[in-house]
């Protein structure tokens, strides 16, 4: 095994002095919302630990994730792969080809049996043997349960492989599915969006390996860290929607104004993620503050909720398309109907035995 | 003149009182939920600060709520140790093969238009029991189970996310929820047409004077002139 | 006799590329075979769908190239339903687009191309005080003090010692088809990082007007960020002034580090020159200055380029049934109406069809269907698209802008223009085109000021917004110029759903399998030829082929 460094001494060999080690230290542990108290864990964290080896498998997927990790601010993605962890399989970044790249999981598995985190990013196609997916002649299939075997954790990134995103939406012609359905007997912890927020996905991977277990999880696997709280609770344009001020249509005064976008169908009120909080691309803006409505793209299945600038999705009922109100609607009017249709025959047969008994 | 042969003190007053209780607040819900749906209030001007509508359309929807949920475990309490023959789901018995015997089919044949007389119940026929069984308590829980899911929403961690939260994952996660929530809506307006139908209909077909029954409590077993 | 070597999976790229290759005793590829091998579906699930919803499935085809799609999305839905967009939104547009080819090259060059040119173990040997000289003299980037080189190479000295090498672990360093000395490869090193922190500022300008990226938020009718000069919570002069200054500082980064680094590495690789492949060019065009009809006003011109006969500009119409057709004689598709004659998109389907042996396996049967890319053809020709294509079309048509930066490179380089029917050639379009683009930046965003400045604010035209003013059956074809090339949407509208979507893809055309006629695309046709110093490192396999910027999950969708 090769001679692994720890963080204190990867600072060290760096020429950085001891203060500005606990400097970024108290840094870290602000920027993952950390109590101060926590600080000494932290510190001793990066002290002892190897860097974090993670093996990178990607799926059926847009690489996306991928992206957004590297947009990272903080900590910034050259500093998280070169001296907190050690990406040591991701075809998107890896400098090695073919065989000699699959050399690098295989060995990784070996040597670090227990202790790797695997990251997965896309679905798994189960149809037809895999062949939706297929990387060195193997189905991807086989080798997220291959590499799933020995690691001490498994992380799905995104959308797709915590849920299932826009290949498993209806009629989901490969049988994507998520991590979760494949691997069972490893804790999973879910970072979804599609694509998730750099930070939060940085914020999840340094959170293990700063205190050397999993962020707690809410009841769909998600870090409660990240995935606390709706977008709606903590919107800046929560004001107008509890006032009622909505915008009605794209581009109207009070699009301008900033009102709410409830009315466009805005997800924000049903979705978990940190949005309107940590912001995307380091804080710079996110959907609903450039004017767009949620489309709730952390959420399960939310590909299958639109159309998205409604509140109410369309459902498949009885081979058409068709939205909870319309059903309702159906419903109590052949409610209406059917007791006016009883009345009728009651009084007629009322009439009738009148008349019979008259007789 | 059709003459009372018999008087009988049916639905005692917490019955009654609930049975309006159920009808007020079921009314009010239907209507602040769908409000909550679809707002249609038009933006007032000034500013946010100083307007409340969607925020008390959803206060009024809390506070009822918590009345209906109050009322519906009154109710259950009352059902189940209180001893009132009427009032009791003792006789209530769908998992028994007897239960769906000769009294239900007579109730369905009835109106279905297939017996020409009109079997006659003193508490709920069996068909009612059904439906209100269906609706009203299947219906009722599954609203408030999902209500407090989503009003567990509002503050994770706090007692009725930790008691109520397993609804999520179950329904698809929170939009899943809020849309089960929003559909099983549709069944209280549907029932109370056809229970409205129901009730007036016995009233004139038997003239047992239900529909009095529930303001009053009593039912007349009433003697048919033509018969006499 | 010649042997078959197989390189699955080709990283660096965004998706899964398997190639297989025949390479003879001289060590010289004879033939090569491109395979995508992973198929989602988006064409059959975007089927049945709000139109208007159209963008955000067709975006996740590609989180790389993330916006194009979404824009030639709520382009053909457009086309389809008749909808002029306000200017601004065609400026925004314009500006977002921009945004994503600049962030696309600087990225592909550092982190997704650079290792094949750049050896960083190399780098260790390096003399930072020559390098920080190499440095000054080809730029005025001020990070390139000796210090800066020193501690850089400290810490590359420890990372190396500690180990674990990470995503540069099992690289081919020290093959001898890397030409660099140390101190190029240390700069590059010190390059790669420092764009890998830049490339994550200039997407904040689609974070602007789209909310976040990737997967910034489009909209059919326009754009929905408001513009109030007047407004705190719509595009503003504080949103102006951010997006300003990143255009500044974006053609700072590819007129400081980017170019001067590509003119310095391409100096030492100018005796390799292999990986020509076509000769056949293609461009739709792109960024229109009035709409996206008015071709002339495209400030990408197009047109398609026969046999490198840079005399002749032929002209496209994607509309036309006799010019694109996807054929899929080699791929695991079947079409109804039989799999032997190719489809206009418009006529399009995608039943998928597996024949390919079942994993895991060695080899594939390249005689049969080998691939889940369709093969698309222009009037039955192969054609290249991408940067090259969209640099040689415009220099064919005469664009000065590009004459002038093809005609510096070239200078610099001290070679003529059949250069640029190379590898290298290709990697070098990649460089002029970004800094032709990031000017662009800055004109969309001046115009943007001048629109603005005459009190309009319309972002978005609600004429046929509601389903119900739209015919009961329609079609429509969307364009873009994507980083990677051209791409094309057409779209079918019946009773306000989506009848049928079909997607042609940059890497479709270039990554494609054989035709019917057996002829090659892009990728196989660069590769014939090529000789390889050992064929057990496919350095130059994968070097030519990332110099297509391959995205394969754009490719197969
Ligand atoms: C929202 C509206 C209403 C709802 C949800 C509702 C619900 C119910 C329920 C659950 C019962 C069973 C009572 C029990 O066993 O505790 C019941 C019985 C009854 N309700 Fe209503 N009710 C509504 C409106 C009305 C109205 C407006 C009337 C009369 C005008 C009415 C007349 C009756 C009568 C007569 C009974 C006794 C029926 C029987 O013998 O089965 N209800 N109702
Ligand atoms: C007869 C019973 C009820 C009816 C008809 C009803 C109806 C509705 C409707 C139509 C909505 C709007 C859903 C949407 O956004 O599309 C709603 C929302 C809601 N309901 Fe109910 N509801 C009932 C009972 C309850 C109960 C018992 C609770 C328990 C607390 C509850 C809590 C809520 C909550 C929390 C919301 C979401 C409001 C928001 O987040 O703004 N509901 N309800
Ligand atoms: N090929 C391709 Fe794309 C691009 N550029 C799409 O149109 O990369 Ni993902
Ligand atoms: S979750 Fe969304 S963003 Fe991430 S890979 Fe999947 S499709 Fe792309
Ligand atoms: S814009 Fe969306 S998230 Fe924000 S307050 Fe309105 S509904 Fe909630
Ligand atoms: S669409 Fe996605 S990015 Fe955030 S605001 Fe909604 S969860
Ligand atoms: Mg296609």
């Amino acid at each position: 095994m090769p001679t692994t460094q720890t963080f204190a001494e990867v600072f060290e060999s760096r020429g950085i002095s001891r203060r500005d080690f606990l400097k970024f230290c108290s840094f870290t542990s602000v920027s993952l919302g950390l109590a101060p108290s926590m600080l000494p864990k932290v510190v001793e964290a990066m002290e002892k630990k190897p860097r974090l080896p993670v093996i990178w498998l990607h799926g059926l997927e847009c690489t996306c994730c991928t992206e957004s990790f590297i947009r990272s601010s903080h900590p910034m993605t050259a500093d998280l792969v070169l001296n907190m962890i050690s990406l040591d399989y991701d075809e998107t970044l890896n400098a090695a080809a073919g065989h000699q790249l699959e050399e690098i999981r295989k060995k990784i598995m070996k040597d670090y049996n227990g202790k790797y985190i695997l990251a997965v990013e896309g679905n798994i196609p189960t149809k037809d043997n895999g062949v939706y997916c297929m990387i060195g002649g193997e189905s991807f299939l086989n080798i997220v349960k291959e590499t799933a075997a020995g690691a001490a954790a498994v992380i799905a990134w995104g959308a797709c492989a915590s849920f299932g995103c826009v290949q498993n939406a209806h009629p989901n012609p490969t049988g994507a599915v998520p991590v979760s359905e494949i691997i069972k007997d490893k804790p999973i912890v879910k970072v979804p969006g599609c694509p998730p927020i750099a930070e939060v996905m940085t914020g999840v991977i340094t959170h293990f390996h700063t205190f050397g277990t999993l962020p707690e999880l809410d009841r769909l696997g998600r870090p409660k860290a990240f995935y606390g709280t709706r977008i709606h609770d903590k919107c800046y344009r929560r004001a107008f929607y509890d006032a009622g001020m909505f915008v009605h249509a794209f581009d109207e005064e009070s699009t301008r104004k900033g009102w709410c976008l409830y009315k466009m169908g805005c997800k924000g009120p049903t979705t978990y993620n940190s949005c309107s909080k940590i912001q995307w691309n380091a804080g710079t803006s996110f959907p609903i503050g450039s004017g767009h409505p949620c489309i709730g793209c952390s959420e399960p299945g939310f590909w299958d909720k639109g159309p998205f600038y409604t509140r109410l999705a369309e459902v498949s009922f009885l081979g058409t398309d068709t939205t909870a109100d319309k059903i309702g609607v159906v419903a109590v009017g052949a409610a209406a109907a059917g007791a006016a249709a009883h009345a009728a025959v009651t009084a007629v047969k009322k009439q009738k035995a009148g008349n019979d008994e008259k007789k | 003149m059709s003459r009372i042969i018999e008087e009988i003190y049916v639905w005692r007053l917490p019955v009654r009182l609930y049975h309006w209780i159920n009808a007020l607040c079921i009314v009010v819900l239907s209507t602040t939920g769908m409000y909550i749906a679809w707002p249609l209030m038009s933006a007032p001007v000034g500013e946010a600060a100083l307007h409340h509508s969607m925020a008390l359309w959803r206060y009024f929807h809390y506070v009822v709520a918590f009345i209906f949920i109050g009322n519906f475990l009154y109710r259950m309490y009352y059902a189940l140790l209180v001893n009132d023959q009427y009032a009791r789901f003792g006789g209530f018995r769908p998992w028994s093969p007897e239960w769906w015997g000769v009294p239900f089919k007579e109730q369905v044949a009835s109106y279905l238009f297939l017996r020409e007389d009109e079997p006659n119940y003193v508490g709920h026929n069996p068909v009612a029991a059904l439906a209100h069984f269906v609706f009203i308590f299947c219906g009722s829980v599954f609203m408030i189970v999902t209500g407090l899911a989503m009003y567990g929403e509002n503050n994770p961690g706090g007692f009725t996310e930790t008691w109520f939260g397993w609804a999520l994952p179950l329904l698809g996660g929170s939009y899943g929820l809020r849309y089960a929530h929003h559909l099983v809506a549709w069944i209280f307006p549907f029932y109370v047409i056809v229970h409205l139908y129901a009730v007036f209909r016995h009233d004139i077909v038997d003239r047992t004077s239900v529909t009095s029954s529930i303001i009053t409590g009593f039912k007349h077993k009433v003697e048919d002139e033509a018969s006499v | 006799m010649a042997k078959k070597i197989v390189v699955d999976p080709i990283p660096r790229i965004e998706g899964h590329l398997r190639i297989e290759a025949k390479v003879n005793d001289a060590n010289v590829i004879e033939d090569a075979y491109s395979t995508g091998t992973m198929w989602r579906g988006i064409e059959v699930i975007l089927k049945d769908r709000d139109p208007r919803d159209a963008w955000a499935f067709a975006e996740r085809i590609c989180g790389v190239c993330t916006t194009v799609h979404a824009l030639a999305s709520v382009r053909c839905v457009e086309d389809a339903l008749g909808i002029q967009i306000p200017t601004n939104a065609r400026i925004i547009r314009n500006l977002m687009e921009a945004t994503q080819t600049t962030q696309d090259h600087l990225v592909h060059f550092y982190h997704l191309h650079a290792l094949d040119w750049v050896d960083v173990v190399s780098a260790l040997k390096a003399d930072p005080k020559q390098a920080s000289e190499i440095a000054q003299s080809i730029s005025p980037w001020p990070k390139s003090s000796v210090g800066y080189f020193k501690d850089l190479q400290a810490r590359l000295v420890s990372f190396v010692e500690s180990g674990q090498l990470g995503i540069f672990a099992n690289g081919y360093w020290g093959h001898p088809a890397y030409k660099l000395p140390p101190e190029v490869n240390l700069i590059a090193v010190a390059h790669y990082l420092e764009a890998l922190d830049f490339q994550k500022e200039i997407v904040k300008i689609q974070t602007i007007f789209g909310g976040k990226n990737p997967h910034p938020n489009y909209l059919v009718g326009g754009m929905a960020c408001a513009i109030d000069i007047n407004s705190d919570t719509a595009i503003n002069i504080e949103r102006l002034n951010m997006v300003k200054q990143i255009i500044d500082q974006t053609q700072t980064f590819i007129d400081q580090v980017y170019i001067p680094d590509l003119l310095a590495i391409a100096g030492y690789y100018k005796g390799w020159l292999h990986g020509g492949g076509l000769g056949n060019y293609m461009s739709y065009g792109d960024f229109p200055e009035t709409n996206v009809n008015d071709f002339k006003s495209l400030l990408w011109p197009r047109g398609v380029i026969l046999n490198k006969d840079l005399s002749t500009v032929i002209d496209v119409d994607p509309r036309d049934p006799n010019q694109i057709k996807e054929e899929i004689s080699h791929s695991w598709y079947t079409y109804s109406n039989g799999s032997d004659k190719g489809l206009h998109p418009w006529q399009g389907e995608t039943k998928p069809n597996y024949t390919g042996p079942k994993p895991p396996f060695d080899f594939l049967d390249t005689d049969k269907q080998y691939s889940w890319l369709k093969t698309p053809r222009w009037k039955d020709h192969a054609v290249e698209v991408g940067p090259l294509a969209r640099v040689l079309v415009a220099y064919a048509k005469g664009d000065p802008m590009i004459k002038d930066t093809v005609g510096l490179v070239l200078g610099k380089l001290g070679v003529g223009p059949e250069a640029l029917f190379s590898t290298l050639g290709r990697t070098a379009a990649r460089g002029i085109e970004c800094k032709q683009t990031a000017g662009f930046m800055g004109h969309f965003y001046d115009q943007l000021i001048a629109n603005i400045k005459t009190g309009d604010f319309k972002t978005f035209n609600s004429d046929r917004w509601e389903p119900s003013s739209w015919p009961k059956e329609c079609k429509g074809f969307g364009y873009t110029e994507a980083p990677r090339g051209a791409l094309g949407h057409w779209i079918r509208i019946k009773n306000e759903k989506i009848d049928e979507y079909q997607i042609v893809v940059p890497s479709t055309w270039n990554a494609s399998p054989r035709d019917g006629k057996g002829n090659s695309g892009a990728y196989e046709s660069a590769l014939k030829g090529t000789p390889m110093a050992d064929p057990t490192k496919p350095l130059e396999i994968i070097r030519t082929i990332h110099s297509f910027d391959p995205c394969l999950a754009c490719a197969s969708h």
